[in-house]
């Protein structure tokens, strides 16, 4: 039976997302993000163990990721993940474009000359995604038609979608981005990462909560969440969720978190 | 600064060496800091041919999981050119998906320590060793935010900015960005189709 399965790994600050989609008995991967420093390699561990209890012999099976994306040019979300490509490999290596220097040029300067990267560019809507397995992805931002000088904008917002049930991947857009495609959020929604690891800005246009009331009560909010160096989510966003009683889950209270469905029903895993 | 004030400063730790760029500013309430970016040299699979120079001693080692933070390019100065920055690529990264590579790491940085003009994502500083060692610890919870501040507080910690770094550093992505361009080019049949209304 066909499935499809989103695992926030909790890496402390930033994010790092395990995306996995089976049919037939093959299962294909993908990686957004990671956070990864030399000496603290929290989603580097989790994967490792992770491919190896799927038995997956990682020199032989390279690439093993199908596509692993960079959310945003921000660094909490960008480091590691040159290290995780040359240790697992990769088919595509998707971005948005950005003017934020640095951690980026590293990224495409080794994109541009390794194997372990079969092909790599940069998203927008006007994008084409393939397939991910019996998924079908798609680019709701950004548009074509500009860059942001506020980086978390130019995050890619990914839709996932099997059958019945869709899962939205959101970075760190924050509102101006939710202004424009809040109404967007298909109906069929059944699992919204909260963007921006459940920052104020990630969430409200003043006191209006832009991307949360387009958002299906049905579907289950993930955090990736962080106590240091300051807490996110911000207590406003954790209230909004309380008193609407919507189901969350926060990497920093449940650990790595993990949200599946068949295309017709979701489950939710965590280790806390 | 004469050259022996320099090995003098040095020693103290507190000449500005450690080159880092600015990827995000923080201005909260209880948290106003920088998030900056170094770069460094990292080794995953066993390399030989390294020698550790200790106290006049000379010990070969095979070097494995190192990492050493990038201070300055192969002919010493500054990053004052983006082929400076591409030749210390080349030379590290000789082979691609060999052991040794140039990979970036985080720290935070209070926006104190900063000028106000130049604090914007993308500038690069410099900043001293003592400086570099508090914000790691503080990164890797060795210290308490109380205590890293009080001490860039105590120390009078400053950042030097470095304009042509800053300069360089932009050119030199741009340059792999057009390098990426050129490839879509060369290869449209390996890019994303368009969507078809």
């Amino acid at each position: 039976m066909a499935s499809l399965k989103v695992t926030l790994i909790n890496v402390g600050w930033g994010d790092s997302i395990l995306l996995e989609s089976e049919d037939g008995g093959t299962t294909h991967y993908g990686l957004i993000d990671s956070n990864d420093t030399s000496t603290l390699r929290s989603s580097y561990i989790f994967l490792k163990r992770y491919f190896e209890k799927a038995e997956i012999d990682i020199g032989n099976s390279k690439p093993i990721f199908q596509f692993v994306l960079l959310s945003h040019a921000h660094t909490d979300h960008g480091q590691g993940l040159k290290a995780l490509m040359r240790e697992f490999g990769t088919e595509n290596f998707w971005y948005p474009k950005s003017l934020r220097q640095g951690m980026l040029g590293n990224l495409l300067r080794y994109a541009n000359r390794s194997t372990n990267i079969g092909w790599h560019e940069a998203l927008h809507t006007s994008k084409q995604l393939p397939n991910f397995g019996p998924a079908q992805m798609s680019v709701l931002w950004p548009h074509d038609n500009g860059i942001s000088n506020n980086e978390n904008n130019n995050s890619v917002v990914l839709t996932l979608r099997l059958d019945r049930v869709s899962f939205i991947m959101t970075g760190d857009a924050e509102k101006d981005v939710w202004l424009q495609i809040a109404p967007l959020i298909p109906r069929s929604t059944r699992f919204f990462k909260v963007p921006h690891h459940g920052s104020v800005n990630g969430t409200f246009d003043n006191n209006t909560a832009v991307w949360f009331n387009h958002c299906p009560r049905s579907a289950k909010l993930g955090v990736s969440s962080h106590i240091r160096p300051f807490e996110h989510p911000d207590q406003e966003v954790i209230d909004l969720f309380d008193n609407n009683n919507r189901r969350y889950y926060r990497t920093d209270r449940h650990y790595h978190l993990t949200f599946e469905t068949n295309g017709r029903r979701t489950n939710v895993m965590y280790w806390h | 600064m004469t050259d022996r004030n320099k090995l003098a400063a040095e020693d103290r730790g507190i000449s500005e060496r450690v080159p880092i760029v600015i990827d995000d500013v923080k201005r909260l309430k209880t948290f106003s800091m920088s998030r900056c970016i170094y770069f460094s040299i990292e080794c995953d699979s066993p390399s030989p041919g390294w020698t550790l120079r200790i106290r006049n001693r000379k010990i070969p080692f095979l070097l494995v999981a190192l990492s050493g933070i990038i201070l300055e390019p192969i002919d010493g100065g500054l990053f004052r050119t983006p082929d400076k920055l591409e030749q210390l690529f080349e030379n590290i990264e000789k082979d691609s998906d060999e052991g040794i590579y140039v990979d970036t790491n985080d720290l935070w940085i209070p926006n104190f320590i900063f000028d106000r003009k130049n604090l914007k994502p993308g500038s690069v500083y410099r900043v001293a060793f003592k400086l570099f060692k508090a914000a790691y610890d503080f990164r890797n919870q060795i210290l308490s935010q109380q205590e890293y501040v009080g001490q860039c507080k105590k120390y009078g910690w400053k950042a030097r900015y470095s304009a042509s770094e800053t300069k360089a550093l932009g050119l030199w992505q741009k340059k792999h960005i057009d390098e990426t361009k050129e490839r879509h080019e060369k290869h449209p049949e390996l890019t994303l189709r368009r969507q078809t209304k």
